[in-house]
């Protein structure tokens, strides 16, 4: 028990705000993540990896924005979006820029706190290419907070 | 590349030898000491923005946002019933039952309890028996219930719990805790 509640306290902020940078709506980012958690809570508890939780995430996203896609008008994002806070705008714009294998590890390593070590054990990615990508994102994201706003 | 030693400095990744090219170059090259504060102070700002997010509770109980199954044999039901096909063996009472049901999930968490019920206006407050989640401490159950207010109860060995991520609780005319769902 205290097991998977230790696992959600860990992971809650770098994968809400990665299901933030995906969705753009923090409904939608919402119940996909109670969504995940449950089928980690079902089927996944003597098994709790980081790796498994994006994947289900994602996952879920990409059924759940299939099956959307007809119903999404373009007026309503645009709408959702202005009326979001700006600090969140900015944290997921930035989260937005990233490749997605990027976004991953950079949120488990510099949100989550997982080692290198830790990150290749639940992707499968080696720790030279983690530290890579990890670089890249890193870069990213410095560069467009010092580059300013145009 | 030896801009990759600050990102891995910000990670407490740095082997021995690395921290020792780290810090020679932080001394001798002042575009790696420029680098090196800009990497920090965006990573310090960048952190700043994702605390600012409010991270939802975990609040496993919830209506399935996907409602296929129900969607697709409402819909069915309603052509049928356009092409005024008269021999088709549904009752009218079926066809909005069909239409205004909800699959809904109950889940909440009792690690002591060793059986936990449910009842509910839905039920015709009959108890029904929530199913243990593993060995996690959370009971769960989905059922199908009718589009509107809903009042129940969840008993943890016979005794009320309140659901804590229940919209509203309120107290019934024989004093008992009743929590408050809209589906």
């Amino acid at each position: 028990m205290n097991h998977f509640h230790n696992f959600f306290e860990k992971t809650k902020r770098g994968f809400y705000n990665y299901l933030l940078s995906l969705t753009r709506d923090s409904d939608f980012a919402d119940d996909i993540f109670q969504e995940t958690y449950y089928k980690i809570l079902k089927n996944y508890t003597e098994n709790l990896s980081p790796g498994i939780l994006y994947k289900i995430g994602k996952n879920l996203f990409i059924d759940a924005y299939n099956k959307n896609k007809k119903h999404l008008a373009i007026e309503d994002i645009n709408l959702n979006y202005n009326n979001e806070d700006d600090a969140r705008l900015e944290a997921e714009a930035l989260l937005r820029m990233l490749e997605d294998d990027e976004k991953q590890v950079f949120l488990m390593s510099a949100v989550d706190g997982l080692k290198y070590e830790e990150i290749s054990k639940v992707t499968g990615m080696s720790v030279a290419n983690i530290k890579v990508k990890i670089f890249r994102a890193r870069k990213k994201i410095q560069q467009k907070i010092n580059g300013g706003q145009r | 590349m030896k801009e990759i030693l600050i990102s891995q400095f910000i990670d407490d990744e740095l082997s021995l030898p690395e921290k020792k090219d780290f810090v020679i170059n932080v001394k001798n090259d002042d575009e790696f000491y420029d680098e090196a504060i800009k990497f920090i102070e965006s990573e310090i700002k960048f952190i700043e923005k994702i605390k600012k997010n409010n991270i939802p509770d975990l609040k496993l109980k919830r209506a399935f946002y996907f409602n296929y199954k129900i969607a697709v044999a409402a819909l069915l039901l309603i052509a049928l019933s356009f092409f005024g096909i008269s021999k088709v063996a549904f009752s009218p009472q079926q066809i909005t039952a069909a239409k205004n049901l909800k699959e809904y999930r109950f889940v909440i968490f009792n690690d002591n309890a060793n059986k936990v019920e449910i009842s509910g206006t839905f039920t015709n407050w009959q108890k029904i028996p929530m199913k243990k989640i593993n060995n996690s401490g959370y009971w769960e159950l989905t059922l199908s219930i009718p589009e509107g207010e809903h009042k129940y109860s969840i008993f943890a060995d016979d005794n009320v719990l309140a659901d804590p991520t229940a919209a509203f609780i309120e107290k019934d005319d024989f004093g008992n805790i009743n929590s408050v769902l809209e589906v």
